[in-house]
């Protein structure tokens, strides 16, 4: 843990040691994570598609040098694939050999009522953990030396499923009716939590966690973060590609190009061994930054006036 | 004390502007003030962005709340404190002139250690503002007693009690009540008039006349004093405003559909239709 206090020690560590395992985080970003750490709060981290919020648990989780326990949400998750479950086989065969040693359990008990009070003094592990099988948030309660617990895109599961969050981000336990509360390990989990504003997040769920808004990065950022991310990138073409799809953003398209799409494209223009941005050879990548037909129809006219304007 | 006795302010001020914050987010702040401290405005800000406001709204006014209340707040304990170029250039003013240093950038009332042994641009524009000439600086030496209770009050160097006097006159005036941003300056002067200031302008304009050096010396640095004492009773009426006005209108519009007769809402609605 030595290391990890001491990466977290201050926001401009935190922030050159996410450089150097290339995240290029804002100011804002690594205040959260510093603070996160610090008082102990999940983050939850909000902002469209694609502008990096998985990545920074994952890249916090390979800084940490934590092992990272991702829970994906969806529609109808419940706490049986999200907390817990009974090994339900297991405790068929647990009866079962129950059964064939009932014998001797019993003992020389007389009469049912006997019997049963028989069955009661005998330890019953039915519902016991060995018979739990955990899943992702129980899991990460019970990591020793803490983890990284990433809930993606919250804004995906149901709105009950937040009430089931709200214990273990609040005390970092859980309560199963069946055994009792189960505690975090020594060192609770650092959680990340990520939505993409499909729908409102409760207050009861926001209240307690920090709230990061990661918008579209500058223009600045986002050249650092095509210089960590596709190093071989010819400046010229890093300096013109970036700027592109910026006026992009600034455009009424369906679907933005995000900085995940930065990236894709220009590692497709390295592999087309391009200097700078060529307008057919624009046209021709086009698909790669946007998503909708309607988009790249629209932009392909703009395209000879985007690249001159980006180019001059 | 005097640092939760900040945060609680400034959260108050938030809620007058409509951000919901909670208890436990109060006691997170308080977590992350004592984390990050009040040195780094911009590093207390981003922090404090993150645990107080949790919608886009909510951060926007947030923003502008934290500006306003930091711009003049006073936090104390934390002298190197503040990046803002206003204090700053009190801070540089005072210590050039080897007055109490402590407490400068924590914004209560630097200059009321001035010794008036120069002037600075900004102090010779702002006294321009009042003043129909500019005098000479007598510089320092020999100086007589001030006569009015509010000039021997500014003299006295005491912030503590210029603190408690301002707030005084605040109470009498009832500051509390400011309900809209024009009534600012209103209530700026009642506060200044109350704490006694005709008195002492009548002894400055006596001083300015007066034969004696030592007596127009004093009416030199009476009058340095006194703008510096009008800035931090705007401060401070600003700061009330903050604390207690209706910040986004909302009372009052809720006053005014009390008020107004529903039938003519209702005429009036029918209209837009």
């Amino acid at each position: 843990m030595g290391d990890i206090e001491k990466l977290a020690e201050s926001v401009a560590s935190l922030q050159a040691s996410f450089e150097a395992h290339r995240y290029i985080c804002s100011d804002e970003i690594a205040t959260a994570v510093f603070l996160a750490y610090q008082l102990r709060k999940p983050i939850l981290i909000e902002g469209p598609p694609g502008v990096g919020k998985t990545e920074l648990a994952k890249t916090a989780a390979e800084m940490f040098a934590l092992p990272l326990i991702r829970l994906q949400c969806y529609e109808g998750l419940d706490e049986s694939k999200a907390i817990y479950e009974w090994k339900y086989g297991k405790q068929l065969l647990y009866t079962q050999v129950l059964k064939e040693a009932l014998n001797e359990v019993l003992g020389d008990a007389k009469g049912f009522r006997e019997s049963v009070q028989q069955l009661h003094n005998f330890g019953d592990i039915f519902f016991s953990e060995e018979f739990l099988e955990p899943r992702p948030l129980m899991k990460a309660l019970k990591e020793e030396d803490g983890c990284i617990l990433l809930i993606d895109e919250i804004d995906k599961a149901d709105h009950e499923f937040e009430s089931l969050l709200l214990e273990i981000l609040s005390d970092y336990q859980l309560s199963i009716p069946e055994i009792g509360t189960i505690k975090a390990a020594a060192e609770p989990p650092l959680v990340f939590l990520t939505s993409n504003n499909t729908r409102e997040i409760s207050d009861a769920l926001k209240r307690r966690c920090l709230h990061l808004y990661i918008p579209f990065p500058d223009l600045d950022i986002e050249q650092r973060i095509i210089g960590a991310r596709v190093p071989e990138i010819p400046p010229a073409l890093q300096k013109q590609l970036v700027a592109f799809i910026h006026e992009l953003r600034n455009l009424d398209l369906k679907k933005m190009p995000a900085i995940s799409e930065t990236i894709d494209w220009a590692r497709t223009l390295v592999l087309l061994h391009a200097e700078a941005l060529d307008p057919n050879m624009v046209k021709d990548t086009l698909n790669v930054i946007l998503k909708f037909q309607e988009d790249i129809d629209n932009v392909k006219s703009e395209v000879p006036a985007l690249t001159a304007k980006v180019s001059g | 004390m005097g640092m939760d006795r900040t945060i609680s302010n400034f959260i108050r001020a938030l809620r007058n502007a409509e951000v919901r914050v909670s208890t436990a987010e109060t006691l997170d702040a308080i977590s992350a003030v004592e984390l990050v401290g009040y040195s780094d405005k911009a590093h207390l800000k981003r922090s404090l962005s993150m645990v107080l406001p949790k919608t886009a709204d909510e951060k926007e006014t947030f923003d502008a709340c934290f500006d306003n209340f930091f711009r003049f707040q006073d936090v104390r304990g934390d002298a190197s404190a503040d990046a803002n170029p206003e204090q700053g250039e009190q801070e540089g003013e005072e210590s050039g002139e080897g007055g109490d240093g402590e407490g400068g950038g924590a914004g209560g009332d630097p200059q009321m250690q001035n010794k008036g042994k120069k002037k600075s641009k900004s102090k010779a524009k702002l006294n321009n503002l009042y003043e129909e000439e500019e005098e000479a600086d007598l510089g320092p030496g020999e100086i007589t007693e001030a006569n009015s209770h509010l000039g021997k009050l500014l003299m006295s160097d005491s912030r503590v009690e210029l603190a408690q006097s301002m707030a005084e006159a605040g109470e009498a005036t009832n500051v509390r009540e400011i309900q809209i941003f024009t009534q600012k300056g209103l209530y700026a002067r009642r506060i200044m008039d109350h704490m006694g200031l005709p008195d002492l302008n009548r002894e400055i304009s006596d001083l300015r006349v007066d034969s004696r050096v030592p007596a127009r010396r004093l009416g030199q640095q009476l009058k340095q004093r006194r703008d510096f004492l009008r800035e931090q009773v705007r401060d401070y009426v600003e700061q009330q405003f903050m604390l207690n006005a209706d910040v986004s209108g909302k009372r009052l519009r809720e006053e005014m559909l009390r008020s107004v007769k529903l039938s003519n809402v209702e005429h009036l609605n029918f209209r837009l239709i």
